[in-house]
Order: C-alpha cells, then sequence, then structure tokens
C-alpha cells in the first residue's frame, strides 16, 4: 500500500467515525433509527478503493465511533460490529461478484438489510432470547432501513460523480 | 448530479430490490401487527428468566435494581434506566408490543391474558 492510500484511508476512516458521531444528535421520530449516514463513506471506499480498504473504514468506524459515544465492548458496540462487518461482507461480495447489476443504491440497500439482519440476529442470540419482541420489531427495522439505506445510496451516487467530475479535471489542467 | 443522470446510474435490479425489499417489510409489518393486539397482561423478563407478571389495568410501579417500570392506565414505560442512551425510556407508554433494554438484558412484554397468539411457551405454566 502506498503511503498515499493510507492517508486516503486515515481520512475516510475519520470522515466515518466523525458521521457516527454527529448522527447522535439527530433527533428522530423513532429512539433506536438511525440512518447509518457513515454507510455513504463506506461505500465510496468499497467503490474507489475496493474491498479490504472498506473493510479496514467499516472497523475504524466501529471502534472510533463506540470510543466516541461509550459504548465500547458493551451490547450496542457487539450489535454494531457484527452489522457493520455483515454489512460491508455483503456488500463486498456483491460488487466483486456482479459489479453491473447493482448501483451503489442497490448495494447501499444490501448493505441495510444485512447490517440490520445480522443486529437483530445477534440480539437475538446474544441477548435477548424472546422470540415474540424480537418479531415485531424486526418489520419496523427493516422497513426503516430500506429507506434510509435507499436514501444513502442516492447521496453515495451522487457524491462520486462529483468525484469522478474532480478527478477529471485535475487530470485535464 | 442532476436527477436525469441519477436515474441512468439506477439499474433495474436496484429498482427490483427496493420494491422488494419494501414490500416485504411492509408485508411483514401488516401482519405482524394484526398478530399484536392489545394486551392485558404485562411480562417482565430479565436474562431471559420471568420475574413479574402483572395485570395491565391496575396501576403500579415496579423498582428494578437498574430500572424503575410504571403501569398506568392500561398502560406500560419504563421511566427510568441506567443505561447509556437511554432508548426504552423514550420509547414511552405502550399498551402493546414489547420494550427491549439490551444492556440490561431485560424484555418488557405486553400480552393478551394468558395465551400467546404466537405460541410461545409461557414460562409460568
Amino acid at each position: 500500500m502506498q503511503q498515499r492510500d493510507k492517508l486516503t484511508l486515515a481520512m475516510l476512516s475519520a470522515f466515518a467515525v466523525a458521521i457516527t458521531g454527529f448522527e447522535r444528535f439527530i433527533p428522530t421520530p423513532v429512539p433506536w433509527l438511525r440512518f447509518g449516514l457513515a454507510n455513504i463513506i463506506i461505500l465510496i471506499t468499497l467503490i474507489l478503493y475496493g474491498f479490504k480498504a472498506a473493510f479496514t473504514v467499516s472497523l475504524i468506524r466501529v471502534i472510533g465511533g463506540s470510543i466516541m459515544t461509550g459504548t465500547f465492548l458493551g451490547p450496542a458496540f457487539v450489535l454494531s460490529l457484527n452489522g457493520s462487518v455483515l454489512s460491508v461482507l455483503s456488500m463486498g461480495a456483491l460488487f466483486r461478484i456482479m459489479p453491473k447489476i447493482f448501483s451503489p443504491i442497490g448495494l447501499s440497500l444490501i448493505g441495510a438489510l444485512f447490517h440490520n439482519l445480522g443486529q437483530i440476529l445477534s440480539a437475538y442470540f446474544l441477548f435477548i432470547q424472546n422470540f415474540r419482541a424480537i418479531l415485531v420489531i424486526t418489520p419496523i427495522i427493516l422497513l426503516l432501513g430500506t429507506l434510509t439505506g435507499a436514501a444513502n445510496g442516492i447521496v453515495t451516487a451522487v457524491a462520486l460523480e462529483r468525484l469522478k467530475k474532480s478527478r477529471d479535471n485535475v487530470h485535464n489542467t | 448530479m442532476s436527477g436525469k443522470t441519477l436515474i441512468k446510474t439506477l439499474t433495474y435490479w436496484d429498482v427490483a430490490l427496493f420494491l422488494f425489499l419494501l414490500t416485504g417489510s411492509v408485508t411483514a409489518l401488516i401482519y405482524v401487527s394484526a398478530g399484536v393486539s392489545k394486551g392485558a397482561v404485562v411480562k417482565i423478563e430479565v436474562n431471559n428468566k420471568l420475574l413479574y407478571r402483572y395485570p395491565l389495568n391496575e396501576d403500579r410501579r415496579i423498582h428494578l435494581e437498574f430500572m424503575d417500570i410504571e403501569v398506568k392506565g392500561g398502560r406500560v414505560a419504563v421511566i427510568d434506566a441506567d443505561c447509556p442512551n437511554k432508548l426504552c425510556v423514550k420509547q414511552g407508554f405502550i399498551d402493546r408490543g414489547a420494550i427491549i433494554c439490551l444492556p440490561n438484558r431485560t424484555v418488557i412484554t405486553v400480552e393478551e391474558n394468558g395465551k400467546d397468539k404466537r405460541g410461545v411457551v409461557d414460562a409460568t405454566t
């Protein structure tokens, strides 16, 4: 890995951690609704720098974000870690195997879905074996995840387009 | 980027996936909420063990070492907890469904009298 790439990864990680920190202050109608805005950064990293880079940024985000919010190694951290790993794995696999089928928007939807599934499954198996309680909240979480995933995907597509343009400009001058 | 280029970026699979997830989760939501009707009994479970079971129509306060729960007017709420983000408190009063507190491994469920529609075995029977 070149020095410049390392710097880029460090910067992307810093963005992701910062977004995770700020996201907590956005008021939401449902208490446990999170927008998952950091996934925008993870997706951009995946598409521009590949899976390894995205995985690294994602891990740094989970650990850095949890230290910032004071949940490091707590239950929320375990859920966040499992969700994020599953999410980046699913997006990475899809992007590698079938890069042309989905745009960033589809990738974002898949990422959001697997993030939520990872969280729900680990909540059930590690913490709360109450099938009924999990069953009640699952559809709401998946629905909200689909909506936020689509929104994040659109932002990612716009950001990538802009990045491409500014890169072209740099090459032309 | 304008709306036009955004539409160009979208693939058919994106749209299909979005519609699939949307209809799937909405259907599941309707199905589940039809099964979750207004309850009569509140159950408090900690560490997957049933601790308390009270009728919902008697007002009372339940004090656990990490959490205060209030039953009032046929509804139940967590009014205070020692967890960092207090999601359980923010959920407010409920008369159906469940409040889940992950840090304390506590589940408060409101159920119909005795019988559980989804066939989960009751810990007391």
